[in-house]
């Protein structure tokens, strides 16, 4: 299995950590993950409702690239996968706008076919690669350790690229394959407040501190994400609700990879568990330390 | 040439209206029913509104004198397996699955159920109360007899000792029976839509989210709680709670868009009923606009507002959150007159759950080879000006497996008897 690994801009500068487990985890499975030479910004939500065609173009681009390498794109972060996927389906099912985007590709040398597919990690882990072999190369489970899952949005959202609530589930499954126990929760699908950074702080700290209320409520020991701005937001804004409200949930945050890194036996370095603001110590002491 | 009989398949409301109205005609009637009484949803009712009278009152009579028609058969636990033939001559095997009591002799004295070793959920009940593997229903069931559960029944005998009437028979085998029918006329009515399906609701999560049918029971005389309304995580007295309309129904997310059209109605008549329980409840319905329409309705509401006090708020909500500490669920909403985001703590939430087709509906359909809409509720050959006559001619379906064009009990009444005037035309129009 080959694939195009569209990285994205916030995950090499500011979660290394998380490419970091991608890299070591991925070759276990037999999967291959190629640089894609050249990319620019995958033109998230922000550029989408600046400039419209901007955004398809920009987009488009990325996917060129993809093309010309003759893989499927994956992509770590829930805005790439957004973007690209959102786009892709666009151009594949709208020759009108395929024509008006590839004129403006013209000008840089690409055109957009519509021949490759972009899929998130998840997919590949739970299509291609298979929920029996990721248990399989689960060496240290973490048996009875509740987790609240947190798959970002766009994994499911919006609806009409995507299908149904399958995703959700799929990403429970795969939690659960590291031998830990997936919570449900009341805001499961809620939003983790952080789009809203930058534009309405405060609002952004209560809709993540409602979150982080009915995860503990929940009975969870720790989140795991897919999404880097959900890892980013319920991380931080834990430093800050414990500041403004004096609260403290002390709920580690883990990236997907990071738990299945640790469950196939590799441990974590220094400087990825200290990049993570809230201590993982206590979860790591008493799952991981004993073998 | 003797005069063929009419099948009714399900004997609801609805059903049982058209067996009884053909039975009156002179006209032998085949009543098949998939459940071991007859009775269908309205059985399982409190109160109706918009009089507030006993449900089971205006049922009771209506079971009784339809089962003892000399014209009526009653074919209960059965289900129709295949169809043949066409309008005035069609040929029906229908399938008696085995209830392991023989209903002639069962006298329904429920020595058997006091002797059961065997406890479980009754699906009458909506799973809030226990039943025994043998079972009658409920109180007023139609044939009184009892019915072994033999995937619960662990055979241990102890019924068929106790029994005096010697009418347990745990040799029972299943029976298939071929009909010589003129017409049909089916009446499957509804089933309610899962709310598990909209996770921010909570409901299978949160034991106090319940469905407006689980708490018709729970208000009920006869209810697993006696009547006594309380919730379900602790056994207490509810003080404030809230009905949260078109779950399910007007929302393109989850499935149906279609307005269920009894919701409304029965959610205020459930409301005023739990303020004539406990004065002191607060009771608030989230709606998305009212409607009221339907002799008594606009009344009714009214007098809910002004009378009972009861609060209505205009919004659909987004979330019920669960705090632990105080065993409360929180609904989120934003209420579209005073455009505020807001939440407001209850006791327990009443969700009115959209009304779907009978879930195995599907099979039944394919025997009678008959068409339905993309939702899968029976199509009408034409809806108005045949609104009783299914696609293939003598078909005819009353009640709500039509879907929700008709809605209460009075429509699904009225619909029965004229499923039955145009069942009688092929009867007696024909040889």
């Amino acid at each position: 299995m080959k694939y195009a690994m569209f990285w994205g801009c916030l995950i090499p500068a500011r979660e290394p950590n998380y490419e970091v487990s991608v890299r070591k985890i991925m070759p276990a499975f037999g999967v291959k993950l190629v640089e894609m030479e050249g990319t620019n910004c995958c033109a998230p939500f922000g550029i989408q409702s600046l400039d419209y065609m901007s955004w398809l173009a920009l987009a488009a681009r990325n996917l060129c690239i993809g093309e010309e390498m003759g893989l499927d794109i994956v992509t770590l972060c829930n805005d790439c996968y957004e973007s690209l996927l959102m786009v892709n389906t666009m151009l594949k099912t709208d020759h009108e706008l395929k024509n008006q985007v590839n004129e403006i590709l013209a000008e840089v040398g690409k055109e957009y076919k519509g021949k490759i597919d972009v899929k998130n990690m998840i997919d590949v882990l739970y299509d291609d690669v298979g929920v029996k072999k990721v248990k399989d190369a689960v060496k240290k489970p973490f048996t009875g350790l509740k987790v609240a899952t947190q798959p970002g949005c766009h994994l499911t959202k919006p609806k009409r690229i995507h299908f149904g609530e399958r995703k959700f589930d799929a990403f429970d499954e795969l939690v659960r394959a590291t031998g830990a126990e997936t919570i449900d929760y009341d805001r499961r699908q809620s939003c983790c407040g952080g789009p809203l950074r930058g534009i309405n702080d405060e609002l952004a700290r209560d809709v993540a501190r409602m979150k982080l209320i009915s995860i503990k409520n929940a009975g969870a020991e720790c989140i795991v994400t897919v999404c880097p701005f959900c890892f980013l937001e319920l991380d931080m804004s834990q430093l800050e609700i414990k500041r403004h409200f004096k609260e403290e949930y002390n709920l580690p945050v883990l990236h997907f990879a990071e738990l299945l890194r640790m469950a196939m036996g590799m441990k974590l370095d220094d400087w990825e568990t200290k990049s993570h603001r809230v201590p993982l110590n206590p979860l790591l002491k008493d799952r991981l330390q004993e073998g | 040439m003797e005069q063929p009989a009419v099948l009714v398949i399900g004997a609801g409301i609805s059903g049982i209206q058209a067996s009884f109205d053909l039975a009156s005609r002179g006209i032998k009637v085949y009543l098949v029913e998939k459940s071991p009484s007859i009775g269908g949803r309205m059985a399982q009712l409190d109160k109706t509104f918009p009089t507030m009278d006993c449900s089971m009152c205006i049922l009771a009579p209506k079971m009784i004198d339809c089962s003892h028609h000399p014209n009526v058969e009653l074919l209960t636990y059965s289900e129709v397996k295949e169809v043949k033939g066409s309008p005035g001559n069609f040929t029906v095997k229908v399938v008696k699955k085995p209830r392991y009591v023989d209903i002639s002799k069962c006298t329904g004295c429920g020595i058997c159920v006091d002797n059961c070793p065997v406890e479980v959920t009754n699906e009458f009940d909506e799973g809030l109360g226990m039943r025994k593997a043998i079972y009658m229903p409920f109180p007023q069931a139609v044939p009184r007899a009892m019915t072994i559960d033999k995937e619960n029944c662990i055979e241990c005998g102890l019924c068929e000792k106790m029994c005096e009437a010697g009418a347990v028979d745990l040799e029972q085998k299943q029976e298939e029976i071929e009909l010589k029918v003129g017409a049909i006329i089916v009446a499957t009515g509804f089933d309610i839509f899962d709310p598990s399906q909209i996770p921010p609701y909570g409901y299978g999560r949160h034991k106090d989210v319940i469905t407006a049918l689980e708490l018709e029971r729970l208000l009920c005389a006869s209810g697993p709680t006696g009547g006594h309304l309380v919730r379900p995580s602790d056994g207490k007295v509810p003080k404030t709670i809230a009905f949260i309309q078109c779950v399910g129904s007007r929302d393109r997310r989850h499935g149906n868009p279609y307005c269920s059209s009894i919701c409304c109605k029965y959610a205020v008549k459930d409301a005023v009923l739990i303020k004539e329980h406990d004065p002191s409840a607060r009771v608030c319905i989230f709606y998305i606009d009212l409607r009221a329409f339907g002799r008594g309705f606009q009344e009714f509401v009214n007098r809910a507002k002004t009378e009972y006090g009861i609060r209505f708020i205009r919004s659909n909500p987004g979330e019920i959150t669960y705090d632990p500490e105080t065993n409360g669920l929180s609904i989120w909403y934003e209420d579209t007159v005073t455009k505020k985001i807001e939440n407001l703590k209850f006791d327990l939430v009443v969700l009115s759950a959209a009304l779907i087709p009978r879930k195995d509906v599907g099979d039944l359909v394919k025997v009678l080879g008959i068409e339905v809409d993309p939702y899968g509720f029976l199509k009408s050959s034409s809806s108005i000006s045949d609104p009783v006559d299914t696609t293939v001619p003598g078909i005819f379906a009353c009640g709500y497996c039509l879907g929700p064009k008709t809605g209460d009990i009075p429509d699904s009444v009225s619909q029965g008897s004229a499923a039955a005037s145009r069942a009688a035309e092929v009867i007696v129009g024909g040889k």
